[in-house]
């Protein structure tokens, strides 16, 4: 039997902490995201006020978050990573089956969410 | 039984009592802090905006989960065990409240808003999932998110816990698609199967009132009294706020502002374990292992997951976010490392727990909180049958708990 005293859970807190933080980093070396892609034109139909996501205007604080505005064009362009892929609960139609998360579930199928029989699926959701 | 003591964390005693001052470890609390501003700007930076915006987020996830201590496993045990039900009251207001904000946002009755729900089937797979993780949690002394923040909190023997948290998900992930082949009746919606989400809701928030009313009645029948969801205490409230402890009341009112803010930007709710599964294989990866050929990891988000930093990983994000800002929290309540006596019974129990943790979340589709929680919170009926499952596990482990000395019996 041990007993830790305070300074001693804070130090195996810190190295616990520390090297978590290193293994962060390393994977962020070994998978590297691709850089952004540059902004595209796009054409704009007369009318529409929202600013396109990922067309050089990234979404978030401030602008059009992902997952705030059905009516951006964040729905068909995904904000952050990939950008070629419709987020799960992010932009799925009504009837979309393509994405079975949610109430656009195809009913009965019995895949998971995100489990591999979706390649669209970019949110982990249902997988906990 | 009477009451061994009002109250270990908060709920207090009725009657107005003393709070001491918390005794701030600031050097702690300025860490954490420069730790919160750094990531959330480099998750700006090297991601984009949302990561950044989901990780403060889940920074207000962890303050709240440990100012109002607000844990599932000792909840759970102390109601089986004393019949104390202030916190079970508290987790059954959690899921009213946040069933009446999730389910319109999730029948899209709001033009803009639009988010999807946290589907499980409903089956072999969430039924024996959520019963190991029922165990687990006891043994573990800590659920998805309990363990999150209590590691937040610098309780060495919840490292041991998380370690092996992390491994049971990456060997659940390698039996996951042999469970799901098993029976079950596939996902269903409660608000596509009870006619759109008013009456669902209504239905849903009527059967978690009756459960509220049940379990309030076992303890008035045992005590004779109840304990409350708030906390007398005299201080002002942006002290209370900052320094904790928060009441339960105050726990739920923070637990669904910032889940629903997560449901809003992350466009599905609150999740916490699927991250476990991935560290777990990239860890596995890095020691030479090779998981792309598994089901799971070979298709669909969690390869793609596993071909990217953890950092772009949302619910890895949130997680790094719930243990800052528990950590945080931890060191302006003077809370932060305390001591402890570790014993082989507390590793053993920490290691088997972690084990069946991770296990049974893979299994489940979800810890107490992305397959219990949200799914209950979002509709699916499989967040239901894990609450039913769960709460059968953690019987179970509170007998083993006894059994193995690590609880005095009845």
């Amino acid at each position: 039997m041990a007993r830790l005293e305070h300074k001693q859970s804070a130090l195996v807190m810190g190295t616990a902490l520390s090297l978590a933080a290193l293994a962060v980093a390393i994977d962020y070396t070994r998978h590297p995201l691709p850089a952004p892609t540059a902004p595209t034109a796009r054409h704009v139909p007369a009318g529409e006020t929202t600013v396109p996501c990922g067309m050089g205007n990234p979404c978030g604080l401030g602008e059009t978050p992902c997952g705030l505005e059905g009516g951006s064009p964040c729905d068909l362009t995904p904000c952050g990573l990939g950008g070629d892929e419709a987020p799960c609960g992010l932009g799925t139609e009504p009837g979309n089956t393509e994405t079975p998360c949610g109430l656009d579930a195809e009913p009965g199928s019995e895949a998971p969410c995100g489990l591999g029989t979706e390649p669209s699926s970019e949110a982990p959701c249902g997988l906990g | 039984m009477p009451y061994s003591g009002f109250n270990d964390h908060n709920g207090g005693n009725p009657m107005a009592q003393a709070i001491p001052a918390p005794r701030t470890e600031y050097p702690v609390a300025l860490t954490s802090s420069l730790a919160i501003l750094g990531l959330a700007l480099l998750l700006q930076g090297l991601v984009d905006n949302r990561h950044a915006l989901l990780f403060l987020i889940a920074v207000g996830l962890g303050v709240t989960l440990l100012h109002a201590a607000f844990g599932f496993s000792s909840v759970w045990r102390n109601f089986i065990r004393r019949r104390e039900s202030a916190g079970l009251r508290a987790q059954l207001l959690l899921f009213m409240v946040t069933t009446a904000l999730f389910f319109p946002v999730i029948d899209q009755v709001f033009p803009g808003l639009r988010a999807t729900s946290a589907m499980g089937p409903v089956g072999i797979s969430v039924l024996v999932g959520a019963f190991l993780f029922g165990i687990g949690m006891e043994l573990g002394a800590g659920c998805g998110s309990g363990t999150l923040f209590t590691v937040g909190q610098g309780h060495v023997n919840m490292l041991i816990t998380l370690a092996f948290f992390i491994v049971g998900s990456l060997i659940g992930t390698a039996h996951l698609p042999w469970w799901t082949s098993l029976p079950n009746i596939g996902r269903v919606s409660v608000i596509r199967e009870l006619g759109g989400w008013l009456p669902a809701a209504a239905i849903q928030i009527a059967v978690l009132a009756g459960l509220f009313w049940i379990v309030r009645s076992l303890e008035w029948r045992r005590h004779g009294r109840l304990k409350p969801l708030t906390l007398t205490d005299d201080r002002p409230f942006s002290e209370r706020l900052v320094f904790g402890p928060w009441s339960w009341a105050w726990g739920v009112a923070g637990l669904a502002l910032f889940s629903f803010l997560t449901l809003l930007v992350a466009g599905y709710p609150w999740s916490i374990t699927f991250a476990f599964g991935l560290w777990g294989a990239k860890i596995y990866t890095a020691l030479g292992g090779d998981v792309s050929t598994w089901t799971y990891w070979s298709a669909g988000y969690p390869a793609r997951a596993l071909q990217r930093p953890v950092l772009a990983d949302i619910t890895s994000v949130m997680d790094f976010g719930i243990i800052l800002g528990a950590m945080l929290a931890a060191a302006l309540a003077g809370k932060f490392a305390p001591a402890k006596r570790i014993d082989w019974r507390l590793v053993a129990a920490s290691v088997v727990g972690g084990l069946l943790l991770g296990y049974g979340a893979r299994l489940a589709f979800g810890c107490n909180i992305g397959g219990m929680f949200a799914g209950i919170a979002s509709g699916s009926l499989h967040g239901w049958l894990w609450m039913l499952a769960g709460f059968a596990g953690t019987w179970v482990g509170v007998r083993i708990r006894i059994w193995a000395g690590l609880d005095k019996p009845y």
